[in-house]
């Protein structure tokens, strides 16, 4: 049985890759704690550390994020974690494709149906997180100072997707004045920590009771 | 009846505990972002003759400090920090022309930038704006800035400090190569180096060989001034 322990933000997409699948289970832990890596971290050591089957293969649907991994403590049957930095990999595909358009356009502001539908998208968080913090002209004037180097804003194209999300992605970039770019997504990485297989490079195995470390990450 | 000795114990002391009302409500007032009532307070401690340097070093600086502590446990928001942010430039413009050399700690010039292939500087920016405050004069190259860049920069300022930035633990690495860069061009011993950012930790300085780590925008400049003052 594979165990999977993953953020909230990629939840429609596993779940549409695993339906009807045996073999895999997933729990899912709130897309907010993206936020401070600290509490996720906290938050995902005590769900590694509950109680579980010996026979099961324990993968975490994470990168690096921000280090909110580094130091999280393996079970006695040791983990597996995808080496990439953050979930843009995940739907990308692969750690080859994110590095191209990485390098190819480094100010691309990616957007998914997850984000977006938990009003995590530039849009949302000045509507429903800043506004009521401090104001809207400040809300506005935040979000424009923590963008102001991005040229693009991508929608990627998710499973399960919805157009009205695409037509949110794009009334973020006319907005915010970027240009709007869409990718589609590349289900492979999604598919392999589901069901494996769960092997160098794509994924770093942590020995029972062993630390996650940083390092691992930049091979 | 009071001696003269007991007059001045007493004054001194009630003027001690009025300083320190005043410092912690500047604080408090920087933190909560209210940039009107910061600036009437600052106005009016500055009249009750409060030291310039005293109402930056105590009062806005661990103001600045706490701020970033706040961020980084989730308990403030970006447009909170920047608020904040923006209630601390304008404080540091107001008492600027006021402050004297002696007020600014261990002032030098600063050349600090956001490594390459990362294009985030909110924090650069911040940490720029608060040694600037302090006293430094401050080079700040922008963001996305390859090794050379800051070899240059080095070159051409002969800054005290070199300071970088990177957001991403992608853009991370670059930080560590422009240490080497230094290495190489026979320029590291010239500069203390200071490095930042979200992913970024005390640990992974000690890695790649830069001589601070800063954890906010804050306490970069105590960290540093402690470390010059050491190094005299």
């Amino acid at each position: 049985m594979n165990r999977v322990i993953a953020c909230g933000i990629i939840k429609r997409e596993l779940e549409h890759l695993k339906e009807g699948a045996s073999g895999v289970q997933v729990e899912y832990l709130p897309q907010k704690l993206h936020r401070s890596p600290e509490l996720l971290n906290k938050s995902l050591q005590d769900a590694v550390n509950r109680p579980r089957d010996e026979e099961e293969k324990l993968i975490l649907g994470y990168g690096l994020c921000c280090n909110a991994v580094v130091g999280i403590q393996a079970p006695s049957q040791g983990l597996y974690i995808p080496r990439v930095h953050d979930c843009i990999t995940f739907f990308l595909g692969s750690r080859e494709q994110y590095q191209e358009l990485f390098t190819k356009n480094p100010g691309t502001y990616y957007l998914t149906s997850g984000w977006i539908n938990n009003k995590k998208d530039p849009l949302g968080l000045v509507e429903h997180e800043y506004t009521e913090r401090v104001g809207r002209e400040m809300a506005e004037e935040t979000m424009q100072t923590e963008i102001r180097n991005y040229k693009r804003i991508s929608y990627i194209h998710t499973l399960g997707g919805r157009e009205k999300h695409r037509e949110r992605a794009r009334k973020n970039a006319e907005h915010f004045q970027k240009e709007f770019v869409e990718h589609q997504i590349n289900e492979e990485y999604f598919r392999k920590i589901l069901f494996g297989p769960h092997e160098e490079p794509d994924f770093i195995y942590v020995k029972p009771n062993e630390k996650i470390r940083q390092q691992e990450f930049f091979k | 009846m009071l001696t003269l000795k007991e007059l001045l114990i007493t004054y001194n002391h009630k003027y001690n505990s009025i300083m320190s009302t005043y410092l912690s409500n500047i604080s408090e007032t920087l933190i909560s972002g209210k940039g009107d009532e910061l600036k009437k307070l600052i106005e009016s401690a500055v009249n009750d003759g409060a030291n310039p340097g005293e109402i930056l070093n105590q009062g806005l600086l661990p103001g600045m400090d706490a701020v970033g502590q706040k961020w980084k446990d989730g308990d403030m928001f970006m447009p909170e920090v920047l608020r904040s942010a923006k209630a601390m430039s304008n404080s540091m413009d107001y008492l600027r022309p006021m402050l004297k050399e002696g007020d600014m700690g261990n002032a030098g010039t600063m050349v600090i930038g956001t490594v390459a292939g990362d294009l985030h500087d909110i924090g650069k920016d911040l940490a720029a704006m608060m040694f600037e405050g302090a006293g430094y004069k401050v080079i700040n190259l922008g963001i996305d800035q390859p090794g050379e860049s800051f070899v240059n920069a080095v070159k051409e300022h002969q800054p005290n400090i070199l300071g970088m930035s990177a957001l991403l633990t992608t853009t991370m690495p670059r930080m560590g190569e422009v240490i080497n860069s230094l290495k190489e061009a026979g320029i590291r011993d010239q500069v203390t180096v200071i490095i930042g950012g979200a992913p970024v930790t005390e640990e992974y300085a000690g890695e790649i060989g830069a001589d601070l780590y800063a954890p906010n925008a804050g306490s970069a400049v105590e960290i540093t001034n402690e470390f010059l003052q050491q190094a005299q």
